[in-house]
């Protein structure tokens, strides 16, 4: 939670200094959105790394080819 | 002994547009006489199979109808229709082997090199530290 302190501190600063805090805040937001999942989206997940019965069906694929 | 190769981890922009390193293999593949360009595939030691995009399949001549092995995948890729195919794969100064690719109809995936059959044929070392990996043929 924001404390009292800062915003009154926020609040004192002139409009340069406000732009600058804004400046501030949204590259820190910028950064974060690249970084962290949220729970609403879609991620791509390429590795199709549980996938053990077209394994095997590739293994006799070139067992039929050696043979 | 079969030559032990070098290669560089490579680095790339990630979907987020983060900047990173991958162990990016360029190599050639082949399919009935006919060669691709250079191409790079993702070394995925987490991955059970290797994975051909549909695009690059389309390029060496391919024929979708033809694949009649169907496959099932997982993750992103199992929405996906997939075939099975075999695909000769040159790497540098190595002999040409084959490998048995998943070939999805998909193209937002990079073309992946896991366990079956790549990580069965190759040797692989990774030396992440120093931003290099070896590859060896399997004897």
């Amino acid at each position: 939670m924001i404390s009292q302190d800062l915003v009154n501190t926020l609040q004192q600063l002139n409009r340069t200094e406000k732009l600058q805090v804004i400046q501030l805040l949204a590259h820190e937001l910028q950064d974060t959105l690249d970084t962290t999942f949220s729970g609403n989206s879609e991620y791509e997940a390429w590795s199709p790394f549980d996938a053990p019965d077209a394994a095997n069906i590739l293994l006799q694929m070139l067992d039929k080819n050696q043979g | 002994m079969p030559p032990k190769i070098v290669f560089p981890y490579l680095d790339g922009k990630a979907v987020s547009g983060v900047l990173t390193s991958r162990p990016m293999l360029p190599l050639t593949l082949v399919y009935k006489n006919q060669s691709s360009p250079l191409l790079y595939g993702l070394l995925d030691s987490g991955a059970d199979v290797n994975v051909l995009p549909y695009s690059v399949g389309i390029q060496l001549g391919a024929i979708w109808d033809e694949q009649t092995t169907e496959l099932q995948l997982s993750g992103n890729l199992a929405k996906y229709p997939t075939r099975g195919i075999l695909v000769d794969i040159a790497i540098s100064a190595l002999k040409p082997v084959t490998l048995a690719f998943a070939w999805s109809q998909s193209d937002h995936v990079p073309l992946l090199l896991g366990q079956v059959n790549f990580f069965m044929v190759f040797d692989v070392c990774f030396l992440r530290s120093q931003g290099v990996f070896e590859i060896q043929a399997h004897t």
